[in-house]
């Protein structure tokens, strides 16, 4: 594994300039681009974290094949700011304005693989206010899901949805 | 490793999102949500249908009998469904489809339901032994027959609340309460007018952990009922006796006098005793004197009354 690690680090040719580099955690994205962080920001990512200690701390190259070197940058930023004490209101609103709706499922994603619980509550958040009281439509189509049903259960699952939204709005229909 | 990044690769379909994640999600959202996110594909509504523990209707002013009916075949692993209404909905069908499919119910809340019969108690009784919690306040037209035989098998309630069930609470009810349901902890009898001291006393003798128990407006309860409460349930941290008009000074000895005799019980037994009377309330209970009361008030130091 770490020989398979390194070789493949060496064709990236990134260079290693910073001389405290022996304390630093290398994180590889699933497009093979490394990003260097403090132990501190690894020790947020539980599933980075047991790796290490796996390990005994020998390795600190970690590939991670399921997060993009778009997506990565984020994560970390969010990592840096959770250990620094500074996740705000106010951080978080700015944080989210920047992603679009592929984003945020991207790193919802990237942050139940990498076990960082702050950051996937935060997100379940996110999604969860994107979602809410829009249309089964919506809801599909802001998650690429195709609709698997037959026109037969479609039929029942219309109705129930007309029995979940009449009532709630009470001058929907006349009371008799 | 291989496994590992298998199973990541799965993830990123979001139709095959695992249970727990897209749960995770619902659990932020309403209930009608929800049941809109059981409608995306097949693969949610198998994983709603698997995770969802939780569902409230009481939002649903209308048609909440034929959605009862709808989703209980399907949310089969509901631990706590509340059903409070305002205008009565449920029918005796609604309720046996909850009974029939929803075995592990712990929590059921069948505030107001007028329209049930004892069809739904019966099928309550023989769906869902595992209930430790039931409401049915204001449910007036249960029978106490059907409440005992409720009784005789969900042996595991720990809250009870039939408040306003003015048929149903009798003393042959409450003497099959207290004989089955041993570790009933709360129980609302407010205004149920027909319970006497015999009722109240099988509580007592029999649900020895009871500790908040609401007997206002049952106006035949004497002093007996308190006495016995006072001996026999050490844990007692709320007595509600509000237009007990038969009340007398005794019952508050009585219950002065328990704080002494739970506090030796409970040393024997090395208990850190957080025990004790929080809450009494006796307004309107005429013929009590301020010197009973305040015996009372000196015995717990943090009293309400």
């Amino acid at each position: 594994m770490a020989e398979e690690v390194s070789s493949q680090m060496n064709s990236l040719s990134i260079s290693e300039t910073n001389p405290s580099s022996s304390a630093t955690i290398s994180l590889v994205s699933g497009d093979d681009i490394v990003f260097k962080v403090e132990p501190t920001i690894a020790k947020e990512m539980e599933t980075v974290q047991s790796f290490i200690d796996e390990t005994d701390g020998k390795i600190t190259t970690i590939p991670l094949p399921n997060i993009s070197s778009h997506d990565l940058p984020y994560v970390i930023e969010y990592c840096e700011k959770s250990i620094a004490g500074k996740i705000t209101k106010e951080f978080e609103a700015e944080f989210v304005k920047k992603l679009n709706n592929e984003e945020v499922k991207e790193l919802f994603l990237a942050a139940n693989y990498l076990n960082i619980k702050k950051l996937l509550d935060f997100l379940s958040q996110v999604i969860a206010d994107r979602i809410a009281n829009k249309s089964v439509e919506y809801v599909r189509r802001y998650f690429g899901i195709e609709n698997d049903f037959t026109p037969e259960e479609e039929a029942k699952l219309r109705e129930e949805l007309a029995w979940t939204f009449t009532g709630v709005d009470p001058d929907d229909e006349d009371e008799n | 490793e291989e496994e590992e990044v298998k199973m990541i690769m799965m993830i990123r379909e979001w139709k095959d999102i695992p249970v727990e994640l897209l749960m995770q999600i619902l659990s932020l959202l309403d209930d009608q949500t929800v049941i809109t996110a059981s409608h995306v594909c097949h693969g949610w509504r198998d994983s709603i249908s698997f995770g969802l523990t939780h569902l409230s209707l009481s939002w649903c002013s209308k048609n909440m009998n034929n959605l009862v009916l709808s989703l209980a075949p399907k949310f089969t692993k509901l631990q706590t469904l509340i059903l409070r209404q305002d205008k009565p909905q449920l029918e005796d069908n609604a309720v046996e489809a909850v009974s029939k499919f929803c075995p592990d119910l712990q929590v059921l809340d069948l505030t107001k339901s007028f329209k049930l019969t004892d069809r739904s108690l019966y099928a309550i009784a023989l769906g869902c032994c595992d209930l430790r919690k039931l409401n049915i306040s204001g449910c007036s037209a249960f029978s106490d027959k059907a409440l005992a035989y409720l009784a005789s098998l969900c042996r595991k309630l720990k809250v009870l609340n039939l408040c306003g069930c003015v048929k149903a609470v009798s003393d042959t009810a409450l003497q099959a309460i207290g004989h089955y349901c041993n570790e009933l902890q709360f129980l609302n009898l407010g205004w149920c007018e027909q319970i006497s001291d015999v009722g109240v006393m099988s509580l007592a003798y029999g649900c020895p952990d009871l500790r908040t128990l609401d007997l206002c407006g049952c106006v035949l309860i004497t002093d007996e009922s308190v006495i016995a409460l006072a001996n026999r349930c050490p844990h007692l941290r709320s007595l509600g006796l509000y237009y007990c008009k038969n009340i007398t000074d005794r019952a508050m000895y009585s219950l002065a006098q328990s704080k002494v005799k739970n506090k030796m019980w409970g040393s024997v037994n090395g208990e850190n005793d957080e025990d004790g009377l929080r809450t009494l309330n006796i307004s309107q209970c005429t013929s009590l004197t301020p010197s009973a009361v305040q015996a009372v008030c000196d015995s717990f130091p943090a009293l309400h009354t």
